[in-house]
């Protein structure tokens, strides 16, 4: 198997955006207290707001815990607010606010992003959602994730910068826009 | 955020645009600046035995010894070496009793190098499943390996080719003789001592960690 090749397909479990049968399948590989990543958040929302129906985007837990002590607590809290099928207003929050995430704060985003706060808390306090964020690290580093974030674009790891100009003329040449 | 279009405005002073991933802002090199060693021997066959070595481009030094030119591959045996894990500690590949990874990087401190030596963090409860020991190698001094590694939280040793200079990677064909450092190369050394894989990645590439875990694995 070649390197930077996603290991896990991406299925029913993922956190996703966009139709199954989209052209393009960008998965981010993110970890929510990584300014690299809060960086890359508005370019991810603006190339699923450009790229519409062509794009599929899923976004996975990479928290490099030993680096950002909130990142772990982070993602098993996005993935409590899962549960309660509140997954992207919740990851939004964390991106928009990753420089507030310790515990309080991150219970305080679940309830702003229409989740049951004490659910979230009882998740963390119990670490009901710590094994699907470490499937997630485990997934990544099979994949050959390089760092945070690290893209995959249909399967293969992208290397390119992620600015929005030179992400999007990639995607672009993946999957142009006439063959929709 | 403010703005949804981040990373429009950025300067590029006519360069290719930066990547980056956490800790690390890193701008892609052409293939010109990624040159490659050429060794050129007097003699053929004798490229790992004479002295007498005509390199092309590059400055030679007096002292300098002969080099194999390319990174030894799956099949060979690893060279021993004894090299500071810290100012007052050594590790001798040969004594770890385990399967090793050597993780050859370029420098302590460089962006790129914390980003590998980070994945590889994150990755060492699969690489200790697979009885594996994770060693970074460059050629800092074991002061700076201390520093670096407290500072970023790695849980294994970096080690410190420091002297005589790059030694260790010269053994194994990843010196950089253009800049005095090493290849970002990895190999993987089985219990008998012997390399059961190896990857150069482009110097300017993180590769992962996913090749050599599953060199690993398939031991």
């Amino acid at each position: 198997m070649a390197q930077g090749t996603l290991t896990v397909p991406v299925g029913p479990a993922d956190h996703v955006i966009g139709p199954d049968d989209a052209p393009i399948t960008v998965v981010e590989y993110g970890d929510y207290e990584c300014p690299y990543c809060g960086q890359a958040y508005p370019v991810t929302k603006e190339l699923i707001n450009r790229f519409g129906l062509r794009l599929r985007f899923v976004f996975r837990n990479l928290p490099l815990a030993d680096m950002h002590p909130h990142a772990q607590h982070a993602a098993e809290a996005a993935e409590a607010a899962a549960l309660q099928d509140r997954f992207w207003p919740m990851h939004d929050l964390l991106y928009e606010n990753q420089q507030n995430l310790q515990d309080d704060a991150l219970l305080d985003y679940a309830r702003q992003a229409g989740a049951d706060a004490e659910a979230v808390e009882q998740a963390l306090v119990q670490g009901a959602t710590r094994k699907r964020v470490e499937a997630d690290l485990e997934s990544a580093l099979r994949s050959g994730a390089n760092g945070t974030p690290t893209f995959f674009v249909n399967g293969q790891r992208y290397d390119q910068s992620w600015d929005l100009q030179t992400f999007s003329s990639y995607l672009d040449s993946v999957a142009p826009e006439a063959s929709q | 955020m403010s703005s949804l279009t981040w990373g429009q405005d950025e300067p590029d002073g006519g360069q290719p645009p930066p990547i980056r991933t956490c800790g690390m802002t890193r701008t892609l090199l052409g293939s010109s600046q990624s040159s490659q060693l050429k060794v050129v021997p007097e003699q053929p066959g004798l490229a790992h035995t004479t002295p007498f070595c005509r390199e092309v481009g590059l400055v030679t030094t007096r002292n300098q010894r002969p080099e194999p030119s390319s990174p030894l591959s799956a099949g060979a045996r690893a060279p021993d070496f004894t090299l500071a894990s810290a100012p007052d500690q050594n590790v001798t590949l040969s004594e770890l009793g385990s399967t090793a990874v050597l993780i050859f990087y370029p420098g302590d401190w460089s962006p790129v190098c914390g980003d590998e030596l980070s994945m590889f963090q994150a990755a060492s409860g699969l690489f200790d499943r697979g009885d594996a020991k994770l060693l970074g190698i460059s050629v800092d001094s074991a002061w700076s390996h201390t520093a670096f590694g407290a500072d970023r939280g790695f849980g294994f040793p970096l080690l410190a080719d420091f002297h005589p200079k790059g030694q260790v990677a010269r053994d194994y064909g990843v010196y950089r003789f253009e800049d005095g450092t090493t290849e970002r190369a990895l190999f993987v050394v089985d219990r008998s001592g012997a390399i059961a894989w190896s990857y150069v990645s482009p110097v300017d590439v993180n590769p992962g960690v996913d090749g050599a875990l599953r060199a690993v694995e398939a031991l």
